[in-house]
Parts: structure tokens; sequence; C-alpha cells
């Protein structure tokens, strides 16, 4: 499944531009923070890490989200929705805030502390921004 | 036979959804409006009984249902949360489930406080947004207890999120005075001194729940309460004690859920201890097994229970005289709609997520009464009926 979704993108010339390669990306004054899988997999489903960070996301069916949901959630986008609808419906916790495309995500990034998002490694990051994880 | 004229409430339902769709896109950061809707039909392929309410027609009443929910924030840490569902079926509630208050000091402690769901297992609170998981039904064998399914009162959750594993404890206090509806049956219901205890452990994957709920609940049924006053006053004690509308009810829970991008393995296991008549001590549990082909998913699933009531006591002494026997004959009535069962049931079914917020699901069910007959379905035709039914469903899950 993993690699035929990735297979997909491949053939859709998604990431012709570039590799599949996803970063994730913070604005925050803490720049030696290194994150694994596990914890940006936690920050975008809604756990906070003691950072103060606050994880933006992209809309379902962006291709670098579904790159993210493949390589960091591990779960299908429908299991996603899933479980937010259990997360809202119960109280528990709130879906990250959505932005329409990896340049608004950028723009956000920029002028809002402590905001963490991923990007398709082939968009520049900023000088003011520091990347926390990266993965192939 | 379809059932034109209960369609009605289920496709009014879909489009006073639309309407809200509308009225979502209007609020603002702060106060917010959200819903699920779920059209059911199902239809069992038996005669002479009927299960959760279907029978050999079908019917798109059973458990569709409308909620909708408001969340207002009051402040940074403060916001206030009300849940209303309306229900289609003849026999069941509709109402407030949630109602509360959330305090949120830190990223790691959430308090709540108000009406809230009961979260003894691990779909309990979220039991009618069919939206959250596979199934259509959820596995009775866990899922049908009566006792406790809302309270008044507090909740407080703590996460603790380390470098590998993630940690969560939810501990809650409260009770409440309602109406619930149970088999078709309206109870009233005073619960007290309920609390609970639920701790979970995610470590990629996997996630592990396990939990401890314990409360006392006092079912109001006046005819019952009067035939064992009766029974005190004719002396026989241990019979009137041993019809028992009042106890304290305990429920065990542990389950492991393990998925990922191709596939999803799910099991849950419960006891329940309860000592009043009309709630037996039961142990139940579900496995499940799933392959992601996104959109679509399918699943299997196999659930088992074993009921167990409080027995009857031979104190009353028969063939003495009539009002003896009649006495006898009326306390042995009162147990029989509370005989010991044992159930099982595999299910087989297919989701389609067709739209991010809107899934297709359907469903079989193999119904089956290993032991006893009052296991599962809630009328029958004792000499036509083998106890062993399929039930299948269709459903539109939506959440908007």
């Amino acid at each position: 499944m993993k690699a035929l979704i990735i297979a997909l993108l491949l053939y859709s010339g998604y990431s012709a531009s570039a590799n599949n390669s996803i970063l994730v990306v913070a604005n925050t004054a803490i720049t030696n923070i290194e994150l694994n899988r596990q914890e940006v997999r936690n920050l975008f489903m809604g756990s906070s890490l003691s950072y103060g960070l606050s994880a933006i996301a992209l809309p379902p069916n962006n291709h670098t989200r579904i790159l993210f949901n493949t390589k960091i959630v591990g779960l299908t986008e429908s299991r996603i929705q899933a479980y937010w609808a259990q997360m809202k419906f119960t109280g528990r916790k709130k879906a990250p805030k959505e932005l329409a495309d990896e340049q608004l995500v950028l723009d956000y990034l920029e002028n809002n502390q402590g905001a963490v998002g991923y990007l398709p490694s082939y968009i520049k990051i900023p000088n003011g921004l520091t990347i926390l994880y990266e993965i192939d | 036979m379809l059932r034109i004229h209960r369609f009605i409430p289920a496709s009014s339902l879909v489009l006073f959804s639309c309407w809200m769709s509308s009225l979502q896109a209007e609020t603002n950061d702060k106060l917010q409006f959200s819903g699920f809707a779920r059209v059911i039909a199902g239809y069992l392929n038996e005669e002479h009984g009927t299960f959760l309410g279907y029978d050999d027609s079908i019917s798109f009443t059973e458990q569709t249902l409308l909620g909708l929910q408001l969340d207002y924030q009051v402040m940074d840490n403060l916001s206030v949360t009300g849940q209303a569902v309306a229900r289609t079926a003849d026999d069941s509630d509709s109402g407030i489930e949630w109602l509360y208050l959330t305090y949120t000091p830190s990223n790691a402690w959430k308090f709540k406080i108000g009406r809230q769901r009961t979260p003894i297992f691990n779909y309990s609170d979220i039991i009618d947004v069919g939206f959250a998981y596979p199934w259509i039904s959820l596995p009775q064998q866990v899922y049908r207890g009566f006792l406790f399914p809302t309270y008044e009162g507090l909740q407080s959750q703590y996460e603790y999120v380390g470098k590998n594993i993630s940690l969560g404890l939810e501990a809650y206090i409260g009770g409440i005075e309602r109406e619930f509806v149970a088999n078709g049956q309206v109870l009233d219901t005073d619960i007290d001194n309920l609390r609970g205890i639920v701790g979970t452990v995610g470590y990629q994957g996997w996630n592990f729940r396990a939990s401890y709920h314990r409360g006392h609940a006092d079912i109001n049924q006046p005819e019952l309460n009067a035939f064992s006053n009766q029974l005190r006053q004719f002396g026989f004690m241990q019979s009137a004690d041993s019809i028992k509308t009042d106890g304290v009810g305990r429920f065990y829970q542990i389950s492991a859920f393990y998925e990922d991008v191709d596939y999803f393995f799910r099991t849950e296991l419960m006891q329940i201890k309860a000592d009043l008549s009309l709630s037996p001590k039961t142990k139940g549990y579900f496995i499940s097994g799933g392959l992601n082909f996104y959109p679509v998913s399918v699943y299997l699933s196999i659930s088992k229970d074993t009921n167990r009531y409080l027995q009857p006591v031979a104190e009353i002494p028969t063939g003495i005289n009539a009002q003896l026997d009649a006495l006898a004959f009326g306390y042995q009535q009162t147990f029989s709609q509370s005989q010991d069962n044992s159930t099982l049931s595999y299910t087989a079914g297919i989701r389609w997520d067709w739209q991010e917020n809107l899934a297709l699901k359907a469903e079989a069910t193999l119904l089956k009464e290993n032991e006893g007959t009052q296991g599962l379905f809630t009328t029958r035709d004792v000499n036509n009926f083998d106890g062993q039914a399929i039930l299948y469903q269709v459903a539109m899950e939506w959440v908007f």
C-alpha cells in the first residue's frame, strides 16, 4: 500500500521537481530540537510536546499530506479523518489548523512563533525557520 | 415491505445536515458548529425473531440519527461544549448527550465538568458517531451493556508524550438520574457514586487501553419493588432480597489496537460484575482484523459473550395452598426474562470513504445463540426459531 501510494505519486509527476523527502519545519527559538518519527506523529495527531509547538497541516488530497500520512503517521487518510471525528466528538483533541497549500504554510510558519508544519524538501526553507525532522 | 413513512425522518436528517454544513461555514473561530449523521438500513433474514429492532423487513430507522455539536471558546483555556442527538428509532431516547465545560490549564492536563458520555469501553463515548469506527453496529457482545451510558460529573485527563511512547490517564466521578432505553424498555435509573479510571499506552501503531469503572444503580421498577415487598410481608425474606433493583456494577476492560497504512487489528475484552436482577455477570470480547485499500477497507470480526444472572432461591413451598402456589409462580416469572445465555457473532464488512467526511458501509453479521434463548433476539417465536439469523446492514456515515 505504502509502496503503491508512493509509486502513484511518482507516476503522477508530483515529485518531478525533486524527491519525496518531507521536512518538518518550525518557527521556534529553541533551535537544537531533534524530533524522532514518533514525536512528529504525536505532534500532528494532537499531542503537545514540551516545546510549545502548534501543528499546521495541509488539506486532504494534498500530495505532501499524503506522503506525510504514509511515511510518518502511518495511517490512511480515512483513518486519520475517523480519528479526528473521535477526538472532536469526545472533546479530547483538536485537529491541526489546515492551510490550503505549501506556500501558505511557509508564510504562516514565518509569521507565527511556535508553529510547526511539514513541507516538501524542494521548498527553500528561510533562515528564520528550523528543520526539526527529515524523512526520505 | 419497505417502510416508506419511516424513511422520511431519515431523509429529513440528511437535508438538515446539509443546512448545518452551510451554517458551519458562517461561524467564526470562537463558536463552532459541527455534527454527525448516520443513515442505516437493516434487514434480518428471520421472520421468527427480531434483533436491535430489525426484522424481516427493511428498516431505515432503528439506528439512524443526527447529532449536533456546538463548541464555544470562552477564554484561551476555557470552552463550553454541547451535543444533542436526535434518533429515529421508536424505542430510543433523544436528547442532550454531552454538555460540559472544559478547562485546559496546560498541555498535559484537561478537566471537563458537566454531562458526559461514560468512557467505559473504547467506543462507548463515540458510539453515535459511526464515522469513527469501521463497523455499522459495534460488536454487541461488548457494547450492549446498558448501565451508566452517561453521567454528570468531573473528568480529568492527563497525557504524557515521551520520545517513543505516549501515556494517557483519565479519571472521572459523578452520577446521573435519567431514563435510559435498554432492549426497548424504558428504565428510570438513578446512578450515584460512579467513578472510573482509564489508562492508555501508545507505541508506534499500537494502542493499549485498560480501565475500571464502578457505580451504584437504582433502577426504578415499581412492579418488582411491590412484589418484593409482598414477598417480605409473607416472610420470604431470601426471595424478597433476591429481587434486586439496585446494586453495584463493576466494569473491567482491556484492549489492544494496531493499525498502519495496510491493515488493522483490534481486540477488546470486558467483564461486568453486577448484583442486579436485570443485569447479568458478563464476560465478552471481540477480535477484528481488516485490510486497507484506500479509500476502501474490509474487515472481519468475531465476538462472543456469556451472561450469568442472579438465580432464584427455592424458598416458597408449593402444593400447600393456591395463594402460595401463585406467589411461587409469580416469583419464578420475575426471573423468566433473565436466563443465562451465551452468544456468538461473525461479521464481515466493507467501508468506502467516498469523501473525506462521508463513508459508505455494508456489513453482514451472523448472529448465533450458543446457550439459552435470551442472548440476542428480543422477540421470538420459540417454536419456530433456532436462535440463528443474519443481519444485513448498509450505512451512510457523515461528519460535518
